[in-house]
């Protein structure tokens, strides 16, 4: 009796050591990352490191530094954002314009709408961006003065770029994913019909009075 | 009479109690800048228009969760980018899109849907997979960037190694944007397919212009690509 007591349970040895084993393998996987992912993330980083140091990047620098009195470049990080999303939309204007599916008069209508609507977007972007812009600041200086102590000076430079950038790109994405699909195309698609409408009504007209003088 | 003289205040003293006042009115003024310093300035509060309680806001920012997102956003600005426009074009747009009401035909408003909901998942995944090797790269640049500011470099201004710092940020928004245009309208058909049960109309197939126009072959006797050359083709169909 006693001896059966204190004989292992080799089931229940099995079972737990390969919980463990397993609990420790699928931990590893999670958090450690490939190597070959590491050495492309250092090859990356000491990529962009070389370029920087190039006069070619520095001169960009400057140049970007001195536009508008240096105006320019405190808001860098909008007008960049706006940058992408300028290319995007281009890449689809050109898609529409190449594109065999559709007639040419409609391609032509659709391009130019899709430009109206991104010069539309821009400027409520930059207007938007602007606007909030006291707004932000105030918010900044209240988020840094209720998490006073919390953070070192590098942790809490870090969140209040977080907060200005996260401004930007939520007030720019808003505006060129949101608003310009959902309220401006519309508008411009209303617009495009009335013009293409009154175009065809013309050319009936026109197409009436050769036909009466041919009678 | 002599010792009513003698009870009226002289000039003397009357300069005296004068000069008392004063340095205890000063004493006073000293003590209150004592207080001052040592009352703690509580921060101004934000107006909010009346939308937003300020002790909710005050204890938004205090939030530790909302910290780590501004930390995303400070540190790896695509991936916040990305996170945020696939709440906006799987969420919001298709949603307003859907509801809103509209002359349009309803295949029209399903197709802008899934363009939305393509163009999320496509922009989420390259950022979040594809991309993230770049996006650690960068980060590692920044510290990389301190570095070469210690050994001397045009980046020692501030100025100059902030716009560097932000140009370098934003190339991971440029280099997928025209693949991330591509696999988008790729991946519409499936979408459409799969996720609203429409198909795409094939090419060739008859559009409504196409139904709508007439053809003027038989009213001019001819052939029907010459007779529709003829001005009478410029005659737009009542229906339209």
């Amino acid at each position: 009796m006693n001896i059966q007591q204190l004989t292992p349970n080799i089931y229940n040895y099995k079972k737990q050591n390969n919980k463990s084993q397993n609990h420790n393998i699928a931990f590893e996987g999670l958090i450690s990352k490939p190597q070959f992912i590491k050495s492309l993330e250092d090859g990356i980083a000491n990529k962009t490191v070389k370029i920087i140091q190039k006069d070619g990047f520095k001169k960009v620098v400057d140049k970007l530094n001195k536009i508008n009195n240096g105006k320019f470049s405190e808001n860098l990080f909008a007008h960049l954002t706006v940058f992408g999303s300028t290319l995007l939309n281009g890449f689809y204007i050109i898609k529409t314009i190449n594109n065999k599916d559709l007639e040419e008069d409609k391609r032509k209508t659709l391009a130019i709408n899709q430009g109206l609507v991104w010069g539309v977007s821009t400027v409520c972007a930059y207007t938007f961006d602007n606007l909030s812009g006291n707004f932000v600041n105030a918010l900044t200086n209240r988020f840094e003065e209720l998490n006073k102590g919390k953070y070192d000076e590098e942790q809490m430079a870090l969140l209040k770029k977080g907060i200005s950038c996260a401004k930007s790109m939520i007030v720019i994405d808003m505006v060129y994913r949101f608003l310009a699909p959902v309220l401006v195309t519309p508008l411009a698609n209303h617009i495009g019909n009335k013009l293409k409408e009154n175009k065809a009504a013309k050319l009936a007209q026109t197409s009436n009075q050769k036909m009466d003088k041919v009678t | 009479m002599i010792n009513n003289i003698q009870q009226t205040p002289t000039i003397s003293q009357h300069k005296r109690t004068l000069k008392s006042t004063m340095s205890s009115e000063r004493n006073l003024s000293n003590s209150a800048r004592v207080n001052k310093n040592e009352i703690k300035r509580e921060p101004a509060e934000i107006n909010f228009c009346g939308f937003f309680k300020p002790e909710k806001v005050d204890a938004f920012l205090k939030n530790d969760k909302f910290h780590k997102v501004l930390e995303m956003a400070g540190g790896n600005q695509a991936l916040f980018q990305a996170s945020f426009a696939l709440v906006l074009t799987c969420g919001f747009r298709p949603l307003s899109i859907l509801l809103m009401p509209s002359k349009k035909n309803k295949d029209d408003q399903k197709y802008a849907s899934a363009h939305s909901i393509a163009s999320g998942v496509i922009g989420f995944i390259i950022t979040s997979i594809l991309l993230a090797p770049f996006n650690n790269g960068f980060k590692k640049v920044q510290t990389k960037l301190k570095d070469m500011i210690e050994k001397g470099n045009y980046l020692e201004d501030k100025k100059a190694a902030n716009t560097a710092k932000t140009f370098v940020g934003r190339l991971t928004d440029w280099i997928p944007a025209i693949p991330k245009g591509i696999l988008t309208i790729a991946l519409i058909p499936p979408i459409l397919k799969y996720v609203f049960g429409i198909e795409k109309k094939k090419h060739g197939s008859k559009t409504p212009d196409a139904l709508t126009k007439t053809d003027y072959s038989l009213l001019n006797f001819k052939s029907k690509e010459e007779a529709n050359n003829k001005i009478l083709t410029n005659a737009v169909g009542g229906t339209k």
